[in-house]
């Protein structure tokens, strides 16, 4: 195995995050569970964005409403 | 009192009335605006501090495994953190969480080799060197393993750091029995190696067995596996350090959580949380 362990750690970031090939070593499978957790918590955090930008949206749709 | 609670906006009313609680943690993260240089403390949570509740910031993106330094900005936010809460004690996580410049968005596992010891080791020593306080250090649950040979066991890795930095553990019996249900971590073995002494505080949490894999959700009930090793950390050492429930989603109605503290409160016993 590799042992240089900043590129062993990026090679890992990127199958985890961009679905790139496993890093040297990694079994096959061996990274579903990471990969699935972490996709889940990205799809959380844009449920939040987008409901966040929904709600400033509405502020700004009363606000005209009130000054019409 | 010996029983603590994880400071969010769900949480701020029970954390300010509940008698039960004896300290909050708070991620110090949420307590900056993007880009900001200083916290903006939540009046419920400032007020908590000025009546002299113990606030814990706890970090949970410096990376401190990662093969970078740890980024000044970063530290130089907890440090204001600490300072704003007054508190005894900062605490992050033994992992890293970017590589080559891209954001995980989850606490990653460490290969339990010599050389990631030394990362951190010298992460740690730069970190203790901008803070204006002790750092404590949390064994993550680990959604994987590495294949390196000749691996260190969690225990022995994490008693090695905690002796080349001076730093006490946070030790989190949730995240340890997700290791032990799903990578067949030592738990009796990892309890042993830490006595009060060595341990600041600890933490439970949450979570849900789902195709034989436990997962750490911090959004369910505390099963009875994280309880039983509280009780069995006290078995062994006679005495548990302060415990803090971490609770960060479909908070329960009623006296949910309240129910959640008592049954940890059973099984712990009264110890003042201190620096």
């Amino acid at each position: 195995l590799p042992h240089d362990l900043s590129a062993r750690q990026a090679a890992l970031v990127v199958a985890l995050v961009d679905g790139g090939p496993l890093p040297a070593g990694f079994a096959a499978g061996s990274l579903d569970l990471a990969r699935r957790v972490i996709a889940h918590k990205r799809g959380v955090a844009f449920r939040n964005t987008r409901r966040r930008r929904a709600w400033i949206l509405f502020r700004i749709l009363g606000w005209l409403v009130r000054r019409l | 009192m010996t029983v603590g609670l994880g400071w969010r906006d769900a949480t701020a009313q029970l954390c300010a009335s509940a008698p039960h609680i004896g300290f909050v943690e708070v991620i110090a993260e949420r307590l900056f605006r993007r880009g900001a240089a200083t916290p903006r403390v939540p009046e419920a949570l400032a007020a908590l501090a000025a009546r002299g509740t113990t606030v814990i910031p706890h970090g949970v993106s410096l990376g401190l495994g990662g093969t970078e330094p740890p980024d000044r900005a970063r530290l130089a936010r907890l440090a204001a953190a600490a300072r704003a809460l007054r508190a005894p004690f900062i605490s992050e996580h033994v992992a890293f969480v970017r590589g080559g410049g891209r954001e995980a968005g989850h606490l990653l596992p460490l290969p339990r080799t010599s050389t990631a010891l030394d990362v951190l080791v010298d992460n740690i020593g730069r970190a203790q060197d901008a803070l204006p306080v002790p750092l404590v250090l949390e064994n993550i649950a680990a959604l994987f393993t590495w294949p390196e040979p000749g691996q260190l066991p969690e225990d022995v890795f994490l008693r090695a750091l905690l002796d080349r930095t001076g730093c006490r553990l946070l030790l989190d019996v949730s995240n340890l029995h997700a290791d032990a249900h799903n990578h067949g971590a030592d738990a009796e073995g990892f309890l042993c190696a830490f006595p009060p002494a060595d341990v600041a505080y600890l933490h439970i949490a949450g979570g849900i067995t789902r195709a034989g894999v436990y997962h750490d959700t911090h959004a369910h009930p505390v099963p009875p596996g994280p309880r039983a090793l509280l009780a069995r950390y006290r078995a062994l050492h006679g005495t548990v350090p302060p415990v803090l429930l971490e609770h960060d989603a479909h908070f329960p109605h009623g006296d949910g959580l309240l129910a959640e503290l008592d049954a940890i409160a059973a099984a712990t016993r009264e110890v003042p949380i201190a620096a």
